[in-house]
């Protein structure tokens, strides 16, 4: 019997192990969320991130700059003298986790929930959230979230924005032919239907429609194929470390025509693994990773400079888009709260009429006909110069 | 344009091919020397190759060690770990059955991955090219120094274990445990200590693939699974269990991948090399160049 | 030399030896003979250490010896010529033989290597050989020449002319005789009974997992129940001659 339990023993560190990271992330904020609360009812709002698993990267800065959010606004006195309470779930970008994290969340009483963090998760939980009645505000992409739906609104830009400012920048400066590179998993696949489908609106000419799979090391054959096509420009699409890879791999292979990268590569870590084969590469994201480059007047610059400081002294961690879109999701429920009440409908109501609301990802106008709020000028095309992130000059 | 260009890019699918399939051919070494000295497939291989890619670039940014002593730092310990895994967690199986003993090494897996995510988190490891950034030009082809230190470092391996499996007295005994354990227990040869040895080697070999790919390839605490599922298709292909087809094998893979990516399309790149895998193991089962059956599964 | 005393042995639950006691004297070759499944093979595999005893004792000189694995066997200068010769077949004759000395690696060998090759010339000539490709006979010798590599000072014999054409079996025993002049003791398990009691000095009748008769080699030869069972004489011959 002994195989038994050498076996067992190994089993539960490995479950430990994985499970350990996540755990703590995830138990930190709902503790001390409940720890300040403790006196009168609180105002309960749910939220599920992917904080641990594939898309951590997502979900952990998004927990973290709810748990600075939850903090503050406690400190404040609450909303109507009322405490707060967030109760964060981890559905580890899995949608069957996710659909349970919302069912728990809806026994909770919720007022609202925001979240989840990836498009595929949104879409699972969203049908339920639209039959129950709860205001359900994603941080994801994907603008089929919320088409459709009346309980659903999101607040990251959408993909097919981001598209639209690469081409209208590509045909601005006369380029006609492009070439296509996108990983195989779910969000590269998502923009490169995206981009196949836009380019004739464009005129522009699709030379090259290469993919390669997320965990792949190596891109130079496609990129090899890409250069004998000839393209004026490379658009890359995917999250994952590979756009750091395909830039090496071009810079290896003296690829020159100017390359794209979508709004994912928003990225400190992706960016310093390219090194030098990062500078010049465009790609539009929200202003908040070129928050102290931008103009005075601009509406956003207070709040993104001033997020920007508090997150990374808080965490002593690059700000990042993501924990963007969940503070712009959650703001958007602490206003309806404060502005309104504390009920479900009030807050679908409020959300829905919102006009001008000053956010990360750009200024939200929200109406019954779009649940997204944003146009996309709320996209700034970015570049990389001297390893920063910069806006691109005029 | 047209003909001269063509070549140059033939050439650069067959280079980026060759660099891709030394890395596969490290991996399936690592699967070999394991299953030839237990007659198991250890799942957990390509958790060796990840843990080798993190220590080297946490011992070189980190503790600032030279490149030389950050790989040696890296093989040294993933082979210590390599021992401590089959001390603990497969030794002490009582009754080992294959089945037993794979299922073992797949949570040996989950294990180093769980703790590769509590030692460096989620964040990307990456460091500078050992020999600097500029690519080289090679027969019309384009390629960092770093590839081709990849594969002369398969090179390396795949003749230092020739060496030591055909003239030494430790690698001659590993030899005769994988052949008849029985009588290696009887010429006094503890199969035990070759079962660890292999252990060390495969996990030290995976390590120094790590290593030497990590400037390219960069490295995430769940990269294992992607190196180990490529590595174990270039040693089937070869034939399990036989590492200089092994390196032939990796090396063919790594090239059709590359060649289907460029000539036909980057789409199927992956399901056309495991198409020509699952051909070759339909019309020879025993891989390209293996002598047993993939149904001989000694017994531990 | 060897003594063992009162020893059950077997695998898992079959109790194949129940209380065996025999002996082995310095320079002496000792031969145990049986019916297939008597078992012989089984002693020699719990003497060899493949097998742990459930009981009884085993002694070589003074030393107990009950428990020991194989390894440690062959360093107590125990060399077993398994059942089947078990050859490391890929190997080349000169590896297989290399192996063989496995436990003295860190001494000179070379010596040996000549001994053995004295003893059977052809292995010499096949000595690059794989060890597969060799004949049944010249395997046969492989194995014991690689038992011998150790420098054992009891080798143990099992079934050695099995599957060997009768001139090829006389041969390999006139080897053993040889041997046996050179001072190893040697315990001998064989199904052919005629070699065996001409080679050896003395003998045991093992039947059923029990010592039922011992004795010299020749009052067991000219026992009746021994002919009758062992030497393959009808009844009627063995009481006639």
């Amino acid at each position: 019997m002994r195989y038994v339990k050498s076996f067992a023993w190994l089993m539960a560190i490995a479950l430990v192990a994985t499970l350990g990271a996540g755990a703590f992330a995830q138990d930190a904020p709902e503790a001390e969320a409940k720890a300040a609360t403790a006196a009168a009812d609180p105002i309960k709002i749910g939220a599920v991130f992917a904080i641990t698993g594939k898309a951590a990267w997502l979900g952990a800065p998004e927990a973290n700059v709810v748990k600075m959010m939850v903090e503050d606004i406690n400190a404040k006195g609450g909303i109507h003298g009322r405490p707060v309470e967030v109760i964060v779930k981890d559905d580890q970008a899995d949608e069957t986790a996710s659909r349970n994290a919302v069912g728990e969340l809806l026994r909770e009483n919720v007022v609202a929930i925001v979240g989840p963090s990836t498009s595929g998760c949104s879409m699972a939980v969203a049908p339920m959230c639209e039959e129950e009645g709860v205001p359900l505000v994603s941080c994801a992409a994907l603008a089929k979230i919320v088409e459709g739906r009346e309980w659903v609104f999101k607040t990251p830009q959408r993909d097919d924005h981001v598209v639209e400012r690469i081409y209208d920048y590509v045909k601005e400066k006369g380029m006609t032919k492009v070439a296509l590179m996108s990983s195989t998993d779910g969000f590269g696949a998502g923009g490169r239907a995206t981009l196949q489908a836009k380019a004739p609106e464009y005129g522009l000419e699709i030379v090259a429609d290469e993919t390669y799979d997320p965990k792949d090391t190596d891109m130079t054959a496609q990129l090899t194929k890409i250069k004998a096509a000839a393209p004026d420009a490379i658009v890359n699409w995917t999250i994952a470390p590979a756009q750091s890879i395909v830039l090496k791999n071009a810079k290896q292979l003296g690829v020159e025509a100017q390359i794209f990268q979508s709004h994912g590569f928003g990225n400190y870590q992706y960016l310093a693994a390219a090194g030098d084969a990062a500078e010049g590469v465009i790609f539009p994201a929200g202003r908040i990773l070129a928050a102290k480059d931008l103009p005075d007047d601009n509406p956003q610059k207070a709040l993104l400079v001033d997020l920007t400081e508090k997150y990374e002294a808080k965490y002593n961690d690059k700000m990042s888009t993501f924990a963007g879109h969940a503070y712009d999701a959650l703001q958007l429920v602490f206003e309806a709260c404060q502005n309104k009440e504390p009920d479900r409908q009030d807050i679908r109501d409020y959300i829905e009429e919102r006009q001008g609301f000053v956010g990360t990802g750009g200024v939200f106008n929200f109406s019954p006909e779009d649940h997204t709020g944003l146009q996309k000028d709320s996209l700034e095309m970015l570049t990389v110069k001297d390893g920063q992130f910069t806006t691109l000059a005029k | 344009m047209g003909h001269h260009f063509q070549t140059a890019d033939l050439m650069q699918y067959l280079l980026s091919g060759v660099a891709l399939g030394s890395i596969y051919a490290m991996v399936a070494i690592g699967f070999n020397i394991i299953y030839n000295a237990t007659g198991i497939v250890n799942l957990a291989q390509g958790e060796f190759v990840m843990l080798g890619g993190m220590v080297t670039v946490w011992a070189h940014n980190r503790l600032s060690l030279p490149v030389a002593a950050a790989v040696l730092v890296a093989v040294v310990s993933v082979a210590l770990i390599g021992i401590a895994f089959e001390r603990l967690a497969i030794r002490p199986v009582r009754k080992p059955t294959v089945l037993t003993l794979v299922i073992i090494t797949i949570a040996g897996s989950f294990v180093f991955r769980g703790a590769a995510l509590l030692v460096w988190g989620r964040s990307l490891s990456w460091m500078e090219p050992f020999l600097g950034e500029a690519p080289v030009h090679l027969l019309g082809a384009r390629i960092t120094r770093q590839h081709i230190l990849v594969f002369f470092t398969l090179i390396v391996v795949a003749f230092a274990l020739m060496f030591f499996f055909g003239y030494t007295i430790a690698g001659k005994s590993m030899r005769a445990c994988s052949y008849n354990r029985t009588a290696a227990r009887l010429v006094g040869i503890n199969d035990r200590t070759m079962v660890m040895l292999a252990f060390a080697l495969s996990a030290g070999i995976g390590a120094l693939a790590g290593a030497v790919v990590v400037p390219i390839s960069y490295m995430e605490y769940d990269n294992g699974a992607m190196f180990g599922l490529k590595g174990f298709a270039a040693a089937v292909f070869g034939g399990l269990g036989h590492n200089p087809a092994a390196v032939v094998a990796g090396i063919l893979l790594g090239i059709i991948e590359s060649l289907s990516a460029g000539f036909i399309s980057s789409d199927y790149k992956d399901a056309i090399a495991l198409g020509v895998l699952l051909l070759v193991l339909f019309v020879r089962p025993r891989g390209l160049f293996g002598r047993t059956d993939l149904g001989r599964l000694t017994e531990f | 030399m060897l003594r063992v005393e009162n020893l059950t042995s077997g695998y898992g639950r079959i109790v194949a030896l129940k209380g065996v006691s025999l002996h082995v004297n310095p320079g002496e070759m000792v031969t145990l003979i049986g019916a297939n499944g008597s078992g012989k093979s089984t002693l020699l595999s719990t003497l060899a250490g493949l097998i742990r005893p459930m009981n009884g004792k085993v002694f070589l000189g003074n030393r107990e010896v009950t428990r020991l694995s194989p390894e440690k066997m062959v360093r107590q200068g125990v060399a077993l010529v398994p059942e089947g010769r078990q050859l490391f077949a890929p190997m080349s004759v000169e590896d297989n033989l290399i192996l063989g000395a496995y436990t003295r690696r860190r001494d000179g060998q070379s010596g040996t290597l000549d001994e053995v090759f004295g003893l059977f010339p052809i292995l010499r000539e096949r000595r690059a050989q794989p060890a597969g490709t060799l004949s049944g006979g010249e395997q046969q010798m492989l194995a014991i020449g690689r038992a011998l590599m150790s420098r054992p000072s009891l080798l143990l014999l099992d079934e050695p002319s099995m599957g060997l054409a009768p001139r090829i079996a006389q041969d390999i025993f006139a080897t053993l005789s040889d041997l046996k002049r050179s001072d190893t003791s040697m315990l001998l398990v064989e199904q052919n009974a005629h070699l065996a009691l001409r080679a050896a000095d003395r003998g045991y009748v093992i039947e059923t997992g029990q010592i039922v008769l011992e004795g010299d080699s020749e009052s067991l030869r000219s026992n009746r129940d021994v002919q009758r069972a062992y030497l393959g004489r009808g009844y009627q011959e063995a009481w006639d001659a």
